[in-house]
């Protein structure tokens, strides 16, 4: 009886709504089940009595009634219960208490066993429940597995639950009766709704329609996983007609298709339960519910509800498919939570890679194989594809176009037939499609019509009107009615069937079309549409489409002179987000290389720095366009018309010739380029891409321009500058003006590093085709000397803001170079030598020039005197790695180059860091040593304190190697002796070097008497000279030291202790054994100090500031031995003359 | 604080003013020794045995009540002339701020109004100027003491000229206009904030108006318009950090309770003013501040958002300020679509974001520009 205790007064019951109440004895039943082996007491007894007192009213004693062994078996079970509800709740209870319990507490037995009575009963009991009686027995069997589990587990189970359960073993459940209504609510509802997307998916081009099978539906259609998916896609691309071809495939199990206004909404179906209530009580085998337009909800709360609706079925029979477009989605979190995972499928073009995590599939445009397998012969439609241009091709691969196209193949006339093989976008099948369905007849009227409910559609923001004055009026009704059975406008029901019809375009795109022209269009006033904007100035955005399209039209017409006028007005106007609609269009219209030259400076335009012309105001907007991918998907056509727009941009940059000159377009020229790189790279190939020479030339344009007036253009020239590695390659003229703006000393200065930080990058890219400017690109990048030291932005944020000054970003040149040189070296040897030694040669000649000779190759050179310190770690790093890469380099160059290149090193690098860097840790000591050779020999290197352990190193490897003739590696030791001597330099200096000749034979005397004079113990080369240090704590004790004052050895030490644990104790997180060291040390500290004769004053500071430390040590307490003598310290202290100071 | 080398006597009264401030010590038998030998040397001659014998100085007359001992520390303020000491001994009237506030109140201005060249001051000044403008704050917000009050007001009321204490005390408000802050506190913190952010912008227009007239400017001017960027940018900072949006930033809980809306009355307007700097620095904060609040009305926090950026095309134009403002617009479109589609000034202030920043290059905002049309598909 515990547990039933325990239950009633702690259990939880999960509830809708709250989550989870308490155990009510007004309805729940707390159950102890037993079987006919129990005694009767149990069985009879204490069942009747638990019955009885259950029942007696509040206030009645327990065992009134009962009888003798009943009231025995309530004795029992009040003392068990009693004692359990102490137990649980620390309190005795009280007999209503009691009697509550016992409310709640029924006492079955049951008898259970096949074929016995109760078991037939629960048999007899699941007919009702079940459609097919034969399945009794199996679901008995997986009802009392899934109680055992639930006892087991803990858990509850509803009905859905216990459905799901049945249909695994395919036992279907009989709609609930409470829910029968409603479930044949909802199986009319999705009939219907079947029945319309089925129609709708079917092409005109046959009788009866063509359903056109497309491998997306097939990819949903064959998925094994029963996951929820959402269906997404741009309006027309047909993601109904996929949503109908999985429910149509489903036909073997329960499908609910319906519409999300049927869930959500004013008009959602009206149900008695809430519909997840009635989809969750309804169970069975697996079953599927599309939602078709998921999209067409407004409201946030409703998507929120219906994101609700879908999480509530999670673990029920339904799997849900919806419908929504990718925008929605994208935006929806509600949406995006309803339908989590990972994507359908990786198939390009079925999949949004920015929805990585929502289960969805995307439709697309029709595929060119699924356009031909559906569209055959005879279809009028299918000749029509067959001679269709790629782009009328391109453009009949949307369902929508496709529709449009199937409407106006049927009855086409030769002419016709060719007029719409001449269609090359859809404006123009929209126009056609208008002239036949709508200009045709009585046009007049039909246009009225829809120019009101385009304007009013628009006004309202909604793809619906309701049919009513003044918006159609009676003598609309001849046009109306044709309209709606030319399928152009469709009339829905309102709320009220029959009563106050709403009328729609049939399609969306038709509805922007109507926008288009009766709407934005207006054919005899320029600064209509500015007017129309000043009006209703969020037109750009609820209208967007209709402005592509007014855009289109007018561009085709534009060497009429409709188009830039107009656009240009707009562009002038506070409309920026139209005119940004404008551009974003035209950026995908142009093609020909003059097609934006319209944006181009005007001579004798007047020139305005302080705001932007019309013209610049659309150059801009187009250019932003331009770098967002969903707006100009394709850039291909538009590089051409933009790089020549932006060379007329960036010849107006100049005020050397040009009274106009013009920072604004030398800007915009700049972000042409940018925007190009970041979409079309320029590819070094052959043939070259369309507009690549002119993007190059606009960077020459650029860096000749910005030097007319460099402070103002500066931030110009290092954005040109910045592009140089891109085009300097393969355009003479960008050669040309680098060279032109190096002779430009002013402009250079005044640049510094905002250009010079991209010559590096631009030297090698040049390198092949002008070495000899490579050279020099980077030359000047790492020897400029930068004196300014004012700050200029790093990062150019002005949120973040950070700074760096002229001299760190001139600096970078050399770091950059540092970075590719390895690649320079690579690449062209000789030039990479040049220019290492332009970036070491010091103009000035040392005092000695030729105290350290070398010559190589035929060439002579000096190295500069050193110390043996001139390379070290962290310092010059960027040369050193420059230095290291040519070294690398030299391992790998031909032989005929690397001669060539010792010889200009041994030229004209005299720099010992630089010939002690080369020769640094080389990865084949024995092969660099052998192309350096020919400048050991000279000995200065094998001598030189700053390159002698590592050119010996070097001669090491090359003995060991035989890489040397013995008598030319004798001469350079004998040269190194000679120069070693000279300079100085010790015996050890030369044992060494004799060392390095090892066991060989010798045949020089001298050298032979020397190496006889080692015997076996050669001294090893040292290790390069470095500069090392090493610190310890400072303290009193060496303060004291310093001075030359002694201490006693327990003295010095106790003083050196007590230092050192006042120091770990110092700080505020002082661990307890720091404390206790302290504690410790002071106490000796005052017994060694006190026994010492004449204690140094520091000595008695040192204990005093220890017993100060104390003071705050809580243990330092007043009848403690260490806080007693802390006190003694510190008032023997308290009048001593010394005393601190302020350090200033 | 001034450094010091530490001498004998100092490091002993150190020690021993340590355990006068210990309880253990005080009723000990040697109490009234180590009391006797630390009030001894509250009136050394060495500054530095003075320093640390003050740090006693509640402790030594923990019998008198607060307002006495306040006071008592405030006549031995008026007669040190060390400003380390000083310090000292303000801390100890400091701490008597809750119990005694007019005491406090009247020892601060004895001192600030009769305070003479101190030694030291040069530094220890900074230390001791904002622990008299934090009390002073404190006293003025929390009792509305008299001398706090009104030197808060002045303060204020010429926020740019009294920079160095504005900014100081513009950090100690920000407990005051905390979400959770008594009503009445933050009202009174807020108004203060309003009103130094006004002067502030009243210098700012003042300047710029004066740049298109005049090349140069006196040090004076630079200093006093620094001076007002910064006061805006500590506003900005306060109330950012106060509204709880810094912690929904770094991963924090940060969530809307019940009292950020009078926290959100009172800061938008503030926060606006900010905005009109123009610096993309304090408009950043105040645009993060105004999002994170925006749960609590979707339509203020847009309409001053728009008010915010403006016309600012060199702060749309930053990739941060676009990667905060462009997911906003896209949480507004998809879960506040009354809002951004047909309330007029939610509509205008919506277009008006979209514009500037897609006008700025922001590829998002051109994006979406492009694609708005679908919500009415």
């Amino acid at each position: 009886l515990s547990k039933p205790v325990l239950q009633f007064l702690l259990g939880r019951v999960p509830e809708a709504g709250t989550g989870e109440r308490q155990v009510d004895p007004d309805r729940d039943a707390i159950v102890l089940c037993t079987d006919p082996a129990a005694p009767a007491t149990v069985r009879i007894q204490l069942a009747s009595a638990v019955q009885r007192v259950a029942s007696q009213p509040p206030g009645t004693g327990f065992g009134t009634e009962l009888t003798k062994p009943q009231h025995a078996a309530l004795k029992i079970a009040l003392d068990h219960v009693r004692r359990a509800w102490k137990a649980a709740n620390q309190s005795e209870p009280s007999n209503e208490d009691l009697r509550s319990f016992f409310r709640t507490l029924r006492v079955l037995t049951l008898d259970l066993e096949e074929g016995r009575s109760d078991q037939q009963a629960a048999l007899t009991a699941l007919h009702r429940a079940l459609p097919d009686n034969s399945r009794a027995p199996t679901a008995w069997t997986v009802l009392g597995a899934e109680g055992h589990a639930s006892a087991e587990t803990r858990e509850w189970r509803d009905r859905p639950m216990l459905g799901v359960a049945l249909s695994r073993k395919d036992v279907a459940l009989a709609a609930p009766k409470m829910h029968a209504a409603d479930v044949t609510v909802l199986r009319e509802r999705s009939a219907a709704n079947l029945r319309k997307m089925q129609a709708e998916a079917r092409l005109p081009v046959v009788a009866g329609g063509l359903y056109i099978s497309r491998s997306v539906s097939e990819k949903l259609r064959t998925a094994t996983s029963r996951e929820n998916v959402l269906i997404i896609g741009d309006a027309g691309s047909g993601k109904s007609a996929v949503a109908q071809d999985l429910a149509t495939s489903r036909s073997t199990e329960e499908v609910v298709v319906l519409l999300a206004r049927d869930l959500v909404g004013i008009n959602q179906l009206r149900t008695n339960a809430p519909i997840q209530e009635v989809f969750r009580a309804w169970a069975g085998p697996p079953g599927l519910i599309a939602i078709d337009g998921v999209d067409a909800l407004r409201g946030s709360d409703d998507r929120e509800t219906l994101s609700c609706i879908v999480s509530a079925l999670a673990g029920t029979r339904w799997q849900v498919v919806a419908t929504a477009r990718t925008f929605d989605t994208r935006y929806s979190q509600p949406l995006r939570r309803a339908f989590p995972g990972s994507p359908l499928t990786q198939v390009p073009n079925m999949f949004d890679e920015r929805l990585a995590d929502v289960r969805h599939l995307l439709v697309s445009d029709l595929t060119d194989d699924e356009l031909d397998r559906a569209i055959t012969a005879p279809m009028t439609l299918a000749s029509v594809i067959a001679e269709a241009s790629p782009d009328l091709r391109t453009l009949l691969r949307n369902p929508f176009n496709l529709r449009l196209a199937a409407d106006l193949s049927d009855g086409l006339t030769s002419g016709q037939r060719a007029e719409l093989l001449q269609v090359r976008s859809r404006v123009e099948l929209l126009r056609h499609y208008w002239d036949r369905r709508i200009r045709s007849h009585d046009r007049l009227a039909r246009e009225a019509l829809l120019t009101r409910l385009s304007v009013d559609m628009v006004k309202r923001r909604s793809l619906q009107t309701a049919e009513e004055e003044p918006t159609v009026v009676g003598t609309d009704s001849t046009a109306l009615e044709d309209l709606l059975s030319q399928n152009v406008l469709s009339a829905l029901d309102g709320a009220i069937q029959g009563v106050g019809r709403v009328l729609a375009f049939t399609h969306n795109i038709l509805f922007d079309y109507a926008a288009a022209i009766y709407v934005l269009y207006h054919p005899t006033d320029l600064g209509g549409l500015t007017g129309q904007l000043d009006a209703d100035p969020t037109l750009p955005l609820v209208a967007r489409p209709s402005f592509d399209l007014l855009v289109d039209m007018l561009w085709d017409k534009r060497s009429a002179g409709h188009f830039w006028p107009r656009v240009l007005l707009v562009a002038g106007s506070q409309h920026d987000l139209a005119s940004l609609a404008i551009a974003s269009r035209i950026a995908n219209l142009v093609r020909a290389a003059d097609d934006l030259l319209e944006l181009a400076p005007k001579s004798g335009e007047a020139n305005t720095e302080t705001a932007l012309l019309p013209r610049q105001k659309l150059a801009g907007q187009i250019i932003g366009a331009v770098r967002a991918q969903t707006v100009v998907p394709s850039m291909s056509s538009a590089v051409l018309p933009l790089a020549t727009l932006a060379h007329r941009l960036a010849s107006n940059a100049s005020n050397a010739s040009n009274a106009s000159y013009s920072h604004a377009d030398a800007a915009l020229a700049v972000d042409v380029t940018r925007a190009l790189q970041g979409r079309i790279p320029i590819a070094d190939e052959d043939p070259p891409q369309p507009g690549r020479d002119e993007r190059a030339n606009v960077i020459a344009a650029l860096l000749d321009g910005c030097r007319s007036d460099p402070r103002k253009m500066e931030h110009i020239a290092g954005a040109a500058a910045r592009q140089l590695k891109y085009v300097i390659g393969f355009s003479p003229e960008v050669r040309q003006s680098v060279r032109r703006l190096i002779d430009d000393q002013p402009a250079l200065k005044q640049w510094g590093g905002t250009v010079l930080t991209w010559f590096p990058e631009a030297a090698a890219a040049a390198l092949n085709q002008d070495p000899q400017l490579a050279r020099i690109l980077a030359t000047v990048a790492t020897t400029f000397e930068e004196e300014r030291d004012e700050q200029v932005s790093f990062g150019g944020s002005a949120i973040v803001g950070m700074n760096e000054s002229r001299k760190q970003q001139a600096g970078r040149a050399v770091h950059e170079l540092g970075e590719i040189f390895f690649d320079f070296c690579e690449r062209d040897i000789i030039t990479s030598t040049e220019i290492v030694c332009d970036l070491l040669t010091d103009d000035d000649q040392p005092p000695e020039p030729y105290k350290w000779p070398i010559t190589a190759h035929g060439r002579t050179g000096y190295i500069e005197n050193g110390y043996g310190l001139s390379l070290r770690p962290h310092t010059n790093e960027d040369e050193q790695k420059m230095l290291t890469a040519l070294s690398t380099a030299l391992l790998t160059a031909s032989a005929e180059d690397a001669d060539e290149a010792v010889g200009i090193l041994v030229d004209r690098m005299h720099s010992a860091f630089g010939w002690a860097a080369l020769i640094d840790q080389p990865s084949d000591p024995a092969g660099l040593g052998r192309i350096l050779f020919a400048g050991l020999e000279s000995g200065a290197m094998l001598a030189h304190p700053d390159t002698f352990p590592r050119a010996a190193a070097l001669l090491v490897a090359v003995v060991k190697s035989g890489g040397a003739p013995a008598a030319q590696i004798e001469a350079a030791v004998r040269n190194a002796i000679e120069l070693a001597g000279r300079s100085g330099a010790g015996d050890y200096v030369k044992s060494v070097l004799v060392g390095c000749l090892g066991n060989s034979e010798v045949s020089d005397s001298e050298l032979a008497r020397r190496r006889e004079g080692l015997g076996d113990s050669a001294p090893e080369i040292p290790t390069p000279l470095s500069i090392q240090s090493d610190s310890t704590p400072w303290s009193v004790v060496d303060h004291l030291q310093t001075q030359g004052i002694g201490l006693s050895d327990e003295v010095e030490s106790t003083a050196r202790t007590l230092a050192c644990a006042i120091n770990e104790a110092q700080s505020g997180s002082a661990t307890p054994d720091a404390v206790d060291g302290l504690i410790t040390a002071f106490m000796a500290a005052t017994e060694v100090f006190a026994e010492a004769q004449a204690l140094h004053p520091r000595l008695e500071l040192l204990l005093v500031s220890a017993a100060a430390r104390l003071a705050h040590v809580a243990t330092a307490r007043p009848d403690s031995p260490h806080g007693t003598r802390v006190l003694r310290v510190l008032n023997d202290a308290a009048e001593h003359p010394d005393a601190g100071l302020f350090s200033r | 604080m001034r450094a010091w080398i530490p001498g004998m006597r100092d490091s002993a009264i150190e020690g021993l003013s340590t355990l006068a401030r210990r309880p253990d010590w005080r009723c000990a038998d040697d109490g009234e020794i180590i009391r006797a030998r630390v009030l001894d040397a509250l009136n050394d001659e060495n500054p530095v045995v003075r320093m640390n014998a003050a740090e006693a100085f509640n402790a030594l007359y923990i019998d008198l009540d607060a307002a006495d001992r306040a006071q008592k520390a405030g006549d031995r303020l008026m007669g040190e002339q060390d400003a380390t000491v000083q310090t000292v001994l303000l801390k100890a009237v400091a701490s008597e701020m809750d119990a005694a506030p007019q005491s406090v109140d009247d020892v601060l201005k004895n001192f600030i109004t009769g305070s003479a060249t101190s030694t030291g001051a040069e530094d220890d000044g900074d230390e001791q100027r904002g622990l008299v403008v934090d009390v002073l704050t404190i006293l003025a917000v929390t009792k509305g003491t008299p001398f706090a009050a009104s030197s808060i007001n002045q303060w204020f009321a010429s926020a740019p000229q009294f920079g160095t204490e504005s900014l100081r005390a513009i950090q100690r408000l920000r407990n005051y206009i905390a979400p959770q802050a008594e009503p009445e506190l933050q009202a009174r913190a807020f108004e203060l904030l309003a009103t130094a952010a006004d002067e502030a912008l009243v210098v700012l227009t003042r300047r710029a108006s004066e740049q298109y007239n005049r090349a140069d400017s006196s040090a004076a001017e630079t200093a006093e318009t620094e001076d007002a960027l910064r006061i805006m940018d500590g506003i900005a900072d306060q109330i950012y950090f106060a509204s709880g949006a810094f912690q929904k930033d770094h991963g924090g809980q940060g969530k809307l309770g019940p009292s950020h809306e009078s926290f959100a009355l009172r800061a938008v307007p503030v926060l606006s003013t900010c905005a009109h700097s123009g610096v993309a620095m304090v408009l950043h904060q105040v645009v993060e501040t105004l999002i994170y609040l925006g749960p609590l009305n979707e339509k203020r926090a847009l309409v001053a958002i728009a008010g915010a950026v403006g016309d600012n095309m060199s702060y749309a134009g930053e990739s941060l300020a676009g990667n905060l403002v462009i997911p906003y617009l896209k949480r507004l479109l998809a879960e506040h679509r009354e809002l951004v589609l047909f309330d007029d000034e939610g509509v205008a202030a919506f277009r008006h974001l979209l514009s500037a920043f897609a006008t700025a290059g922001n590829e998002s905002a051109l994006e979406m520009a492009f694609t708005f049309a679908d919500v009415f598909r």
